[in-house]
């Protein structure tokens, strides 16, 4: 994985903002540490010490030096005093590095210096669930494969771009972030040993948090519906190729025989994916091959007609395997609401929801206490005040019609998680983040409200005029 | 004195000689090898497919429309070419279906894609033609060449997928290990071919011809263009069900002639679908398999469904059932009297199985019901725009092409059409009521344009002077399919030239074609070139000739300009 930029450790900065106010409702921090998603929401509380709530902690490209300085900084703000530190809530939000790799690279910290009160995770995390347990296993031996086969010569430079989209679910041992898997294991260790973790599912709750007055804690996500969640849509790669793919994505089954002609599945596990026994299959190689020769001149191997050979096409359809893949995971994030009871006002946390999650929420109701009819969730995206931007802003994460248009609240901040530089490093032609018509629109809605982590880029006047308040380690957002 | 002549060794006897064969007779799989594993469909497994003859058939097959080239990439290797003209293979009807046998695939796939070519073409009028490839030259202009056979690959990759590629002017075709799901009823861990599905077949050929016929129906302009894709693919592959005599009536006995209820002719890619593990077929054009209740539902034709549909295939199952649903209104109208004279007046049927000669004459109606809504679907191509279509002008296309070969509406066809779209929500966006006539393409001179009679005049004087007549005739005599292609070329060159003539001259001949020709009055987003004159392509020049129900012969000639 390529590196943008070299920095040595995590920037020195204070727990508490200058300039920040000394009463609010709400403050959500965003890291400032690179592609992935860190965000500590406290919430005061009366009469004891704020709720902490800690919504994922990963990063694509960091060392496990400065990811532990990033958690240290956690801990001193949670706990200015020393001693351990208390999550009272701890959420991942689906199994991606850039989300979850600060979990494994700085467990030593986690381990020592915090005591977890809860652990929240989408209904697809829970592996107790044999057909969810069975699509884990399935991607995992997917991404093996597939790792395997570019290695292969002949066949890896086919499967160009296919390297960049494993990086998110490319366990990796060389920064210290290990099996992302096993992020997700911890975290349901440390749910398990605080008594009280909990797989949410859409139109779940609302859920109170512990002890703060006037909010509720919505589930929009991850949908239920397994066609909604296989979100992903036709890339242009295949609209350039002029070809209409069928039959839907690849099966498990092309995983197989690819496996097999990678040399990676068992011994003599290969001769099952032949279609015919061995006395029909006549080889360059094999003494009846001059009975084809004629044939062959005229057809298959007639130079004039070279265009028409085919003999990478078969692993062509893998690079938009490893794409389902990727996007599969992403729809896989938990969504969550807070809700500011009495004025309305809604915090929406997203994780890297992609086009058929944002759909399913259409359908999503709550049973509210004191309400007759059931919450739409759409009532929830209508008022918006705070959108944590899907997916580092790339193009299918956020959703138009039935999304952002529906984010009608004047004021609306929206914090986009992103290092620029890094997203503009990954692959052949760097990755479009943020995607030049999604950020435009978020524009239209947020003005100058639109904040990325990214460094290089400070918040603007509005945004600061709105209770953004920023160091070099982080951007804070007030709802005083 | 001098010997008699030897008789030469070439002419030979002609008397006695058989005349040569219009069909060649191949066994094959009517749906796909699943139907011979369930003892209640076993006997209606095997079809014979009867498909024109082609005199100088080279193994591969290779043929004239056609070549197979059996290429395993995965797997390394060649499956050796098929020889149908082996005596052995002639004398049998072809290989014995199997599955064991690449051969067979070879005749499976050449059988299944020459019957939806011939049905293409004989509801069409004329030759069909694949896409163009467009071969660039470094330093020259692109130019198209003619393309003479699409290439199948039966055996291309391992994965439960299958696709027409433009690139490659080739389908290709996977196959993979059923899943290890036991409930799906299929062989667990068995091979499963998509080559040998009928349905997976003729949907990847008839991709092929559409794109032979519309270039620009690949690239999705609007929502609909790719789901009509799919939808005309999957409506061309169901239709081709009804072709099978022995399964129609096999079915129409099972379903007592109620084709409203779950049945084989309905559903696309059984086998592939169950394989999968997806409890069902790959499509169904009435019904679906409810996960929930374990059970087979009925649609219900939601109007409002393609407002939020955005699939290709979701969108496009809205435009099959559609079709289904008007093909079904047709086939009940024009059984009622057999149902009424088998049930003495009352047309409720007694219980128990039908009269075989019911069911023969059920299957009759529609079979030929089938083959006339096949036909309007396919003719109604030559009636569509060459971009951007959607469902709504699809409708209007089928109207218009309906309405100019049959002028007496027998049997409520295009009304039956009209409802069961109306039903789906598919309309056409600029038309004043749901009515034929407004449907209907308008013809020129029907805008309140010019004097009376003015626009008549300026086209029949247009037609006449761009030589359309003696262009057409010249198509008359070709006999290959190069050839017309080739000729084909030069007309529309010829074509262009005219028009460009004529009607940069006329302003109202203009407004009529909608073209914009004069020198440097181009509008701003039409391209001009260097010369000032605005760009205009002469997209496609095609023929028909069809027979009206009335036995008269329609002449057409279908002229697409783009700009």
């Amino acid at each position: 994985m390529p590196t943008a930029k070299k920095v040595a450790g995590f920037p020195a900065a204070p727990v508490v903002a200058p300039g920040s106010p000394a009463k609010y409702r709400v403050r959500v921090r965003m890291y400032r540490h690179g592609l992935g998603d860190c965000f500590l929401l406290t919430f005061p509380r009366k009469g004891q010490a704020p709720l902490q709530m800690l919504i994922d902690c990963g990063v694509l490209v960091r060392d496990k030096a400065y990811m532990t300085g990033l958690v240290e900084h956690i801990h001193k703000t949670v706990a200015p005093k020393g001693g351990k530190a208390r999550l009272d809530v701890v959420a991942a939000t689906h199994e991606h590095k850039d989300h979850l790799s600060g979990f494994n690279q700085a467990r030593a910290v986690f381990n020592a210096k915090f005591d977890f009160g809860a652990v929240w995770l989408g209904w697809t995390e829970n592996l107790t669930k044999q057909e969810i347990l069975k699509i884990k296993t399935a991607k995992r031996k997917a991404v093996a494969t597939l790792r395997a086969a570019l290695a292969m010569p002949g066949i890896g430079p086919e499967l160009e771009g296919l390297e960049e989209l494993l990086g998110f679910s490319e366990d990796d041992d060389t920064t210290g972030s290990g099996k992302v898997g096993e992020a997700l294991e911890y975290l349901k260790l440390r749910g398990t040993d605080a008594g009280d973790l909990r797989y949410l599912e859409p139109g779940e709750g609302p859920l109170d948090l512990d002890g703060v007055e006037g909010v509720r804690v919505y589930v929009l996500g991850p949908p239920l519906d397994p066609i909604l969640l296989k979100g992903s849509e036709v890339t242009e790669k295949m609209k350039r190729d002029g070809v209409i793919y069928h039959l839907g994505a690849t099966g498990e089954a092309g995983m197989d025989g690819l496996a097999a002609a990678a040399g990676v599945g068992g011994v003599g596990e290969g001769e099952k994916f032949f279609p015919f026994s061995p006395e029909h299959r006549i080889s360059r190689q094999s003494p009846y091959f001059q009975n084809l020769a004629e044939f062959l001149g005229k057809t298959y191997d007639d130079p004039a007609q070279e265009w028409r050979q085919i003999e990478k096409d078969w692993l062509k359809a893998f690079g938009q395997l490893a794409l389902d893949l990727d996007s599969d995971t992403n729809n896989t994030s938990l969504v969550l609401a807070f809700e500011f009871v009495k004025t309305g006002e809604v915090l929406l946390f997203v994780g890297d929801a992609q086009v058929g999650n944002w759909q399913s929420w259409a359908d999503v109701k709550f049973a509210v206490p004191g309400r007759e009819q059931p919450l739409p969730a759409h009532d929830l995206l209508n008022r918006t005040v705070f959108y944590k931007v899907g997916h580092h802003g790339s193009h299918n994460a956020t959703l138009k019609a039935g999304g952002l248009e529906l984010m009608n609240r004047p004021g609306l901040v929206a914090f986009i998680p992103l290092d620029k530089a890094t997203a503009k490093a990954q692959g052949k032609h760097g990755w479009d983040m943020p995607a030049e018509p999604l950020f435009h629109a978020l524009r239209e809605k947020a003005g100058e409200r639109v904040v990325l982590s990214d460094t290089g880029e400070a918040p603007g006047a509005k945004a600061k005029a709105a209770g953004v308040k920023a160091t070099a380690a982080y951007v804070d957002y007030f709802l005083v | 004195m001098p010997a008699k002549p030897a008789l030469e060794p070439k002419h030979c006897h002609l008397a006695s000689q058989p005349p040569s064969p219009t069909r060649r007779l191949l066994r094959g799989f009517a749906f796909d090898p699943s139907l011979a594993t369930k003892l209640e469909t076993a006997l209606v497994s095997e079809i014979t497919y009867k498909i024109p003859w082609e005199p100088g058939l080279q193994p591969g097959p290779v043929g004239e429309y056609v070549e197979v080239v059996d290429y395993d990439p995965p797997s390394q290797c060649f499956y050796a070419p098929l020889d149908l003209n082996a005596p052995h293979v002639l004398a049998q009807n072809g290989l014995q279906p199997s599955e064991g046998n690449p051969q067979f695939h070879q005749q499976m796939t050449y059988a299944v894609a020459m019957t939806t070519i011939d049905r293409f073409e004989r509801a069409l009028g004329r030759k069909a033609f694949w896409a163009d490839r467009l071969e660039i030259a470094a330093g020259e202009r692109p130019e198209s060449r003619f393309i003479p056979r699409l290439r199948i690959y039966p055996h291309a990759m391992r994965m439960p997928n299958a696709y027409y590629s433009r690139n490659k002017g080739s389908l290709l075709f996977g196959y993979f290990p059923a899943t290890e799901d036991r409930s799906s009823g299929q062989f667990p861990g068995g091979m499963v071919f998509t080559c040998l599905s009928h349905d997976v077949i003729a949907h990847e050929t008839t991709h092929a011809l559409l794109d032979g016929f519309h270039e620009h129906f690949m690239e999705a302009t609007n929502p609909d263009v790719l789901a009509f894709h799919e939808a005309f693919s999957d409506i061309v592959a169901l239709f081709q069900h009804f072709t099978f005599p022995e399964v129609l009536r096999h079915q129409i006995a099972r379903t007592r002639g109620d084709l409203r209820s779950e049945n084989l002719l309905a559903q696309l890619a059984a086998q592939v679908g169950l394989a999968r593990g997806t409890h069902g077929a790959l499509r169904d054009a009435i019904g679906r398999f409810d996960r929930e209740t374990g059970r087979w539902v009925r649609h219900t034709p939601d109007p409002t469904a393609l407002d939020h549909l955005t699939q290709v295939h979701a969108r496009g199952a809205i435009l099959v059932a559609a079709v289904f649903d008007a093909f079904l209104s047709i086939y009940q109208d024009r059984s009622r009297d057999l149902l009424r004279l088998a049930s003495g007046g009352t047309g409720v049927l007694a219980q128990g199985d039908l009269h075989p000669d019911l069911v023969n004459r059920l299957a009759q109606e529609a079979a030929k019901a089938a083959g006339h809504v096949l036909n309007m679907c396919i003719r109604a191509l030559d009636y569509c725009p060459p971009v951007d279509l959607t469902f709504g002008e699809y409708l209007r296309a089928l109207v218009t092409a309906d309405m100019d070969l049959m002028q007496e509406d027998e049997h409520h066809y295009r009304v039956a059409f009209i409802e069961a779209f109306r039903r789906r929500g598919i309309y056409p966006r600029d038309v004043r009521t749901l009515s034929e006539d407004s449907l209907r393409w308008a013809r020129p001179g029907e805008a309140m344009e010019g004097a009376p009679g003015e626009s008549e005049r300026m086209l029949a004087h247009f037609i006449k002077s761009i030589g359309l007549r003696e262009q057409v005739d010249r198509l008359r005599y070709l006999s290959t399919r190069e050839q017309i292609w080739q000729e084909t070329r030069k007309i529309r060159a010829a074509l262009h030239q005219a028009i460009q003539g004529q009607v940069a001259k006329a302003e109202l001949l203009q407004r009529l074609t909608g073209l914009a020709l004069a020198e440097f009055q181009a509008p701003p987003n039409v391209s001009v070139r260097r010369d000032g004159h605005p760009v205009f392509t002469v997209q496609a020049m095609r023929e028909a000739r069809r027979l009206g129900e009335d036995g008269r012969i329609l002449n057409q000639v279908f002229i697409t300009l783009l700009q």
